[in-house]
This record gives structure tokens, C-alpha cells and sequence, in this order.
């Protein structure tokens, strides 16, 4: 007979405010970020650690992007993309 | 960072939202012990200085009312200093609310730039005389 689970159950979130964004605005997000879903639903379904770590990612795509616009300069997007490779690549190396 | 303080693109209090943040990411990403993190209690724990640091940082979405002397602009004042008194009272709400401005920045940055290059063109067309 299958024992139950005794890992712990995922905390709900702990903010119950609604939030809207615009269309025009997730529509953006979408197509020039490449967010996968409305940050929306992060909000509401997430537990706070996962919330944490996806907002963090936001935040850094949205600096990247503030730069690349600033510095008008396309190569800066692979430069990001690049730094990002190495990253990973060398946190393997040290795992 | 240090570029978008050179540059200018973020708000002082928005840069402390930054900082702020990742600390919080950091304690998540490296310490197995924060796995079920709680924000309201990581925000309850903080010491009295640290409080007032983050509430600037949390209620750094605000910005002030384009014309100040406008009959909204003082009912726009006082939500302001609402919005950074509660600002701990629901941290999630303010961590999103912060997380949309920076990304609202890059919105309007963007759309300034395009707005830029299209005037730009238009002058050169026009210059050509075409």
C-alpha cells in the first residue's frame, strides 16, 4: 500500500490584490522580451520563492533591454545572450 | 548597473529596489533553507532601518503627477504616501508593482527611441527632398 507523501504542499500565494495590466502592454512583453506568460500569473499562482526567482528574471531582462535601447547598439543583444553562456557554462564546471 | 546610474534610466529609489531585490534572490537561489521563504515574514523581520529602506524601495513605482499644479495631482500625492506606508503590508504586491515600473521604463524608452529614429528619417527624406 502507497504511503502518503510527507513533502510539504506549496504554499499559496500570499498577496490577494487583483492587478491589471493592459493588452498593449503584455503584448509587448511577449513579443520583444519573449515572456512565455503574462507575469500576471506569477502573481497570482506562484508561491513566494518561484514568485522571487521569476520576478528577479524579469527585473534583469528589463535592465538588459533598458540598456540595449539606450545604446542603440544591436551587438549589445548578443553580448548579453554570450555573457549569459559563459555563465552557465562555467557554474558547470564548478558543480 | 553601474551603466543604468551612468546613463540615468532608473529612478535613485528604483536602483534601491534593484539591490534590495537581488539580495532577496540571492538568499533564495543559495540557501536551501528559504525554500519555503515567506515574504510578509522576511519583510516583518527586518530591522527599523532596514524597513525604511525597503519601503523606498517598494513604493519606488510612484512617480509624481506631470503637472503639479492639477486639481488630481494633490489626490495623486496623498495615494503616493499611502502607497509607501503600506508598502510592507503586502510585499508581493509591491515586488510586482516595482517589477512592471522597471519594465514600463523599458517600454517608454523604447517607444522614445523609435519615436526618435522616425524623426530622424523624416528629417533626412526630407533634406533628400524626397
Amino acid at each position: 500500500m502507497p504511503t502518503p507523501s510527507t513533502a510539504s504542499e506549496p504554499k499559496p500565494p500570499t498577496s490577494t490584490k487583483q492587478v491589471v495590466l493592459s493588452e498593449f502592454f503584455e503584448d509587448w512583453l511577449k513579443r520583444t522580451l519573449g515572456f512565455p506568460r503574462s507575469p500576471l500569473h506569477s502573481l497570482e499562482s506562484d508561491d513566494d520563492w518561484t514568485f522571487v526567482i521569476k520576478m528577479h528574471a524579469i527585473v534583469e531582462a528589463a535592465l538588459n533591454h533598458l540598456l540595449i535601447v539606450c545604446l542603440n547598439d544591436a551587438n549589445l543583444a548578443t553580448l548579453s545572450q554570450n555573457f549569459r553562456r559563459t555563465i552557465k557554462e562555467k557554474a558547470r564546471w564548478h558543480l | 548597473m553601474a551603466f543604468i546610474k551612468a546613463y540615468r534610466l532608473l529612478s535613485e529609489d528604483s536602483c534601491l529596489f534593484v539591490r534590495l531585490f537581488s539580495k532577496v534572490r540571492n538568499t533564495a537561489v543559495h540557501d536551501a533553507k528559504s525554500f519555503n521563504m515567506d515574504l510578509t515574514k522576511y519583510v516583518a523581520e527586518l530591522k527599523e532601518d532596514e524597513k525604511l529602506e525597503w519601503k523606498r524601495a517598494l513604493s519606488s513605482w510612484w512617480v509624481p503627477f506631470p503637472d503639479s499644479q492639477h486639481k488630481a495631482a494633490a489626490q495623486h500625492e496623498a495615494a503616493g504616501r499611502r502607497g509607501f506606508e503600506l508598502a510592507l503590508d503586502d510585499p508581493r504586491h509591491s515586488i510586482f508593482s516595482s517589477c512592471i515600473h522597471i519594465l514600463a521604463e523599458a517600454h517608454v524608452q523604447e517607444m522614445n527611441a523609435e519615436r526618435r529614429q522616425k524623426e530622424q528619417n523624416e528629417l533626412t527624406n526630407f533634406a533628400r527632398g524626397v
